[in-house]
C-alpha cells in the first residue's frame, strides 16, 4: 500500500520507468546470483568482463594509465556518490558507454561472448594522478576506476606470476597472436587452492607453460582487506606480446 | 583603380598559362610513335629480304627488340620503348643487309666464324692498344681506348656522359672491325647477388643496344654480367660504389 | 528532457551493479624468462660395462649444447642439484627437490654399453605439474653418439613445445675463404664443415633438393652464369642450364620435379620453370624487366619472386603457372631475397631502409610487416628452418658477413660461424 501511494505521489510519467527499472533490476540480480556463482569454472560470464591492464608508474611505457580519483577513500564503489562537477560528468559518460556494452553483452551472452566488453585495451582516462605514493594505475575497459589498494594487489599478482613465467616467445607459435585464460582460487593468505585452464590457446604446450607459471607463483601476496571475497576467484589472461619493433 | 587591376590579372594569368603550356610541351614524355612505326617497317623490309631464313639470328633479335618496345609502350615506359625501337630498327637493317648479301650469287658465306649474337669469338687485339687491366674471369684485357661507363644506383639507363663515352668507344670499334668486345655489366655491393646479376646484364645490354644504334656490328659485341661479384673498388662507401656501377669493355 | 535524469540515474545503477558481479582478468604478457629451466643429471649406468671413456657424459654434453643453441632451454648447473641418488621411475622422483632449484623440466636416464653399441633409456618430466611427459629408448653406434645426441635433443624440444627441434639439419652456404666463392656445408651447430665445390670460380645461391641429397647452384665456371646440380652422395655434378645470358637463382619445387629459375636467353630476365633435368622451359613472367629469386610455397602451388616492374625491386607472388601476380611489399624502395616460410603463411625477405639491409617478415597479403633485425649493418639472405620456427641469415654486424640463427620473431639471435672470410647465402637443409 505504501509503495502504491508512493508511486501515485510521483510524476505519472516516471511511473512506468521506475516499475520497469525495478523489475529489471530484480531479474538481473537474480539471474546473476544464480549463474554468476555457478559459472566459476565455465567460460560464460553474464557480466562485462574486465580486462585489467596494469600499468606501472607514469613515465614508463605501457597501456593507458589511470590514476585513482582524489578523495575516493577506501571504498571501491565510490563512483557515483563522491564525484563532483567535471568528474561526475566524465563518470556519467563512461557509465553510459559501459551500459551500451552491458546491453550488448547481455544480448550475446551465449558462448561467453560477454567478453566483448572486456576486449578493448585500457582507455587512458583522467587528468589527475593518484594521491597515493605507489601511483600504480589500473584501468578497466569500462572506464570505471578502481581503488588503488586493489589495483596495487593486482599489480603484485601480475608481477609475481610474470617473474616465474619462463616462455620462449616466438619459438612457440611463430609471429602470431594468441591468448589463454586460467582461473585461480586464492585463499586470504595468498595460497593458490586451485588453478585450472578456462580457455586454451589452441596449443596445449603453451597452456602448460602458463599453468606451470601459475603453480610456481604460489603463494601470491595476501588478499588486501579491500577485497572481501574468501576465497577469491581471479582470472589470468595470458597473451602474446605485441611486437614492438 | 579597378581596370588597372583587371589588366594586371589578365597579364598574370596569360603568363601562367604560357608557362604551363611550355612545361607541358617540354616535360610531358612524348610517346615514340614515330620510332615505333619506323622499327615496324624496318622489320617488314627485313622480312621481305628473306631475313627470317637468311639472317635468322639478327632477325630474331630485331623481332625481340620490337616486342620489348611494344611492351614498354603499353606500360607507358616511353624512354625504354624509344630505345628498344631504335635498336630494333638498326637490327632489322643489319638483318636485311645480311640477307641481301647472302642472296647474291657467289657469295656463299657458310656462316660467320660461329659468332651468334650474344657470343663473341676470339678477335684480334690491335698492337697499338694500351692494355689497362684484365677481364673479370682472367681472360681478355681492358684497354685505354675503350673506357668504362658508369651508372646511378639501381639504374641501367645511360646518362649523357655515358652516351658520349660510348660514342667514342663506338668510333674506335668501327675503325677496328676485327676486334671483339665483351661488355661486362657490374653493380655495387648492395642488394642480393641475384638481383645484381640481372641488373648487371641490363647495364651491359643498355650499352650494347646503344652502340648498335650507332651502327656497330652486333657480332662485335657480346655481353655478360658479373653482378656485384667483381668490384673494382672493395670499399664500403659511396666513393667505391660509384666506381663499381659500371660496364667494362673487355677485348678478347 | 524530463526523462534524462531518471534514465541517467537508472543507467548509473546498472553500471554499478555490473561492478559487483564482474570477474577480473589480469593480463599476463611479459614472461620473466625466455628459456625453460631444465635439469639434466648424469645418466645412470644400468649395464655391466663401466663407462671409463665417459661416453655418457659426452652424449649429455652434446645434448646440452644443442638445447642451449636453440634458445629454448636454460641448463641448470649440476652443482645446484639437491637430489642425490637418481631415481628414474615416475613415482620415485622427488619433484620438490627439482622445483626447489627452479627447474621446470627434468631429464633422467640410464644407459648401458655393449660391444660397439650404446643403449639409452630416457624420461622427460614436467617438474611443476609433476608428471612424466615422455619416455624413449635409443640404440646407436658408439662412434656416432653425436647423432643420438641430436635425436635426444629434438625429443626434449618436442616434449616442451609440441614440435621437434632442428638438430641434425645442415646449412649449405658460400664462403670466400680460399679467395674464390665456393660452396660449403656444415651441421647447424657449426660442426662438420666441409667444402663441396672446387671450381675456383664464382659460385652462388646454393639450394637443397627436397630429399636433401643434392645442391642446385649458380656458377661462372663455364664462363657465364649457369646452373649446376651437385650430388652430395656421389660428388658428381652436371649442368642443368647453360643457355645464353643468365641462368641464375634456382629453386626446387617441393615435389622435386620442377626447377624455377631466372633465364634471359629470350631477351630479358624472366622466371622460367624447367623440369628436373633443365629442359622443357616454361616462361612465367613477361615484363621485359628484372624478375629474379623465385621461392616456392610449401605446397608447390605458388612462387614468390623479386620484380622491378613497379619501378624498384619488390616482392611479388604468383601461381605456379604465372597467373595471378600480386605485389606483397609496398614499404621500402628495395626488397629482395624472398623466402617462403615452410608453414606457408609468411614470407621473410631482406629490405633496405636508408643505407642498410635488414630482415623482415610479412603476411602473404602484404599486411603485418614485422622488422626482425635492426641495426646499421647488412642482414641478408634469410633461409627458414624446415619447421619454420627459425631463420638463418648472413649478417655483417660483427664486421664481415657471418651466418646467424634467429627465432622467427627476431628476438633470439645466435651466431653460427666464425670464419673471418665472408660467408653468405645460407640454405637450410630440408631434413
Amino acid at each position: 500500500m505504501k509503495i502504491a501511494s508512493l508511486l501515485d505521489a510521483l510524476d505519472p510519467e516516471l511511473r512506468p520507468m521506475l516499475t520497469l527499472s525495478f523489475v529489471f533490476h530484480i531479474a538481473l540480480l537474480a539471474f546473476m546470483g544464480i549463474y554468476g556463482r555457478l559459472g566459476a569454472r565455465e567460460d560464460i560470464f553474464f557480466s562485462p568482463v574486465y580486462k585489467v591492464n596494469l600499468v606501472s608508474i607514469p613515465g614508463e611505457t605501457g597501456g593507458g594509465g589511470v590514476g585513482a580519483l582524489p578523495g575516493s577513500g577506501s571504498k571501491g564503489k565510490s563512483v557515483g556518490v563522491e564525484l563532483r562537477g567535471v568528474e561526475r560528468e566524465k563518470a556519467i559518460r563512461d557509465a553510459l558507454k559501459s551500459t551500451k556494452r552491458i546491453v550488448e553483452a547481455l544480448k550475446s551472452v551465449k558462448g561467453g561472448k560477454a567478453e566483448i566488453a572486456g576486449k578493448e585495451k585500457a582507455t587512458g582516462v583522467t587528468k589527475s594522478k593518484a594521491g597515493s605514493s605507489t601511483a600504480t594505475g589500473v584501468s578497466s575497459s569500462s572506464g570505471i576506476v578502481m581503488d588503488p589498494a586493489i589495483s596495487e594487489y593486482y599489480m603484485k599478482v601480475k608481477n609475481k606470476i610474470e617473474e616465474v613465467w619462463s616462455f620462449p616467445e616466438g619459438l612457440f607459435v611463430p609471429a602470431s597472436r594468441w591468448e589463454l585464460r586460467i582461473g585461480v582460487r586464492i585463499d586470504r593468505k595468498g595460497n593458490i587452492e586451485e588453478s585450472w585452464l578456462e580457455k586454451s590457446s589452441g596449443n596445449s604446450y603453451l597452456d602448460r607453460s602458463a599453468l606451470r607459471a601459475v603453480k610456481k607463483a604460489s603463494p601470491l601476496p595476501p588478499i588486501p582487506p579491500e577485497i572481501r571475497d574468501d576465497p577469491l576467484d581471479l582470472g589470468l589472461l595470458f597473451t602474446s606480446q605485441e611486437f614492438g619493433r | 583603380m579597378m581596370p588597372e587591376w583587371r589588366s594586371v590579372m589578365k597579364k598574370l594569368s596569360l603568363t601562367i598559362l604560357a608557362v604551363v603550356l611550355m612545361v607541358v610541351v617540354v616535360g610531358c614524355p612524348r610517346p615514340p610513335t614515330r620510332e615505333m612505326a619506323e622499327a615496324r617497317s624496318a622489320l617488314e623490309s627485313a622480312k621481305d629480304a628473306g631475313a627470317p631464313t637468311l639472317a635468322e639470328e639478327e632477325f630474331r633479335s630485331a623481332e625481340q627488340m620490337l616486342a620489348e618496345a611494344t611492351a614498354y609502350m603499353d606500360e607507358k615506359k616511353y624512354d625504354d620503348a624509344r630505345n628498344s625501337a631504335l635498336t630494333s630498327k638498326k637490327l632489322s637493317e643489319i638483318a636485311r643487309d645480311k640477307a641481301l648479301k647472302r642472296r647474291a650469287p657467289g657469295e656463299a658465306q657458310a656462316g660467320e666464324a660461329g659468332t651468334a649474337i650474344g657470343e663473341a669469338g676470339a678477335g684480334v687485339i690491335p698492337e697499338q692498344a694500351v692494355v689497362t687491366g684484365k677481364g673479370s674471369l682472367g681472360e681478355g684485357v681492358t684497354i685505354k681506348e675503350l673506357e668504362p661507363v658508369y651508372f646511378a644506383f639501381d639504374d641501367y639507363t645511360l646518362s649523357e656522359e655515358a652516351k658520349d663515352i660510348l660514342k667514342i668507344n663506338a668510333e674506335w670499334l668501327d675503325k677496328n672491325k676485327n676486334v671483339r668486345v665483351q661488355i661486362e655489366g657490374h653493380c655495387d655491393e648492395r642488394g642480393s647477388a641475384e638481383y645484381n646479376i640481372a641488373l648487371g646484364e641490363r647495364r651491359a645490354k643498355s650499352a650494347r643496344n646503344y652502340m648498335i644504334q650507332l651502327g656497330i656490328d652486333p657480332s662485335q659485341l657480346s655481353t655478360i654480367s658479373y653482378g656485384k661479384e667483381r668490384p673494382k673498388d672493395p670499399g664500403h662507401n659511396e666513393e667505391a660504389w660509384e666506381k663499381n656501377r659500371r660496364d667494362e669493355f673487355v677485348v678478347k | 528532457m524530463k526523462y534524462l535524469l531518471p534514465t541517467v540515474f537508472i543507467l548509473l545503477i546498472l553500471a554499478l551493479s555490473s561492478v559487483l558481479w564482474a570477474k577480473v582478468y589480469i593480463t599476463i604478457d611479459s614472461p620473466g624468462r625466455s628459456r625453460f629451466p631444465i635439469a639434466i643429471p648424469d645418466l645412470k649406468n644400468t649395464g655391466i660395462i663401466p663407462d671409463v671413456r665417459g661416453y655418457s657424459k659426452d652424449l649429455m654434453k652434446a645434448v646440452e649444447k644443442d638445447l642451449d643453441l636453440c634458445g629454448i632451454f636454460q641448463i641448470i648447473d649440476p652443482k645446484a642439484f639437491l637430489e642425490k641418488e637418481g631415481a628414474m621411475e615416475r613415482d620415485k622422483v622427488n619433484f620438490q627437490d627439482w622445483s626447489a632449484i627452479g627447474a621446470e623440466g627434468l631429464v633422467k636416464g640410464g644407459f648401458a654399453l655393449k660391444e660397439k653399441e650404446f643403449a639409452l633409456d630416457l624420461r622427460i618430466f614436467d617438474v611443476i605439474q609433476g608428471f612424466q611427459i615422455s619416455v624413449m629408448s635409443y640404440r646407436g653406434a658408439l662412434n656416432n653418439l653425436r647423432e643420438m645426441g641430436h635425436r635426444v635433443a629434438n625429443e626434449i624440444v618436442r616434449a616442451f613445445t609440441g614440435e621437434k627441434g632442428f638438430f641434425g639439419t645442415r646449412l649449405a652456404f658460400i664462403s670466400s675463404v680460399t679467395g674464390d666463392k665456393e660452396i660449403y656445408i656444415m651441421d647447424i651447430d657449426g660442426e662438420n664443415m666441409r667444402r663441396v665445390t672446387f671450381d675456383r670460380s664464382i659460385a652462388l645461391s646454393p639450394v637443397w633438393s627436397p630429399d636433401g641429397t643434392k645442391l642446385l647452384y649458380t656458377s661462372y665456371k663455364m664462363k657465364g652464369p649457369h646452373l649446376f646440380v651437385h650430388d652430395l652422395n656421389t660428388g658428381k655434378e652436371h649442368v642443368i642450364s647453360q643457355r645464353p645470358g643468365l641462368n641464375i637463382g634456382a629453386a626446387w619445387s617441393p615435389d622435386g620435379k620442377r626447377i624455377a629459375c631466372t633465364l634471359s636467353y629470350e631477351g630479358s630476365s624472366e622466371i622460367y620453370i624447367l623440369d628436373e633435368n633443365g629442359g622443357n622451359p616454361k616462361q612465367l613472367t613477361r615484363t621485359y624487366g628484372i624478375n629474379v629469386s623465385p621461392s616456392w610455397s610449401p605446397d608447390g602451388s605458388r612462387i614468390a619472386f623479386v620484380s622491378d616492374r613497379g619501378g624498384s625491386p619488390q616482392i611479388y607472388i604468383m601461381d605456379a603457372d604465372g597467373k595471378g601476380v600480386q605485389r606483397v611489399t609496398f614499404s621500402g624502395k628495395y626488397n629482395v631475397s624472398p623466402a617462403w616460410s615452410p608453414r606457408g603463411d609468411r614470407i621473410a625477405y631482406s629490405g633496405m631502409r636508408g643505407e642498410y639491409f635488414n630482415i623482415y617478415s610479412i603476411a602473404l597479403d602484404g599486411s603485418d610487416m614485422i622488422q626482425l633485425t635492426e641495426g646499421d649493418w647488412n642482414d641478408e639472405y634469410p633461409s627458414w628452418s624446415p619447421e619454420g620456427r627459425y631463420l638463418a641469415f648472413s649478417s655483417t654486424r660483427d664486421g664481415h658477413p657471418e651466418l646467424y640463427l634467429m627465432s622467427s620473431n627476431g628476438i633470439y639471435v645466435r651466431r653460427l660461424t666464425n670464419t673471418h672470410s665472408g660467408v653468405l647465402c645460407p640454405a637450410w637443409s630440408p631434413k
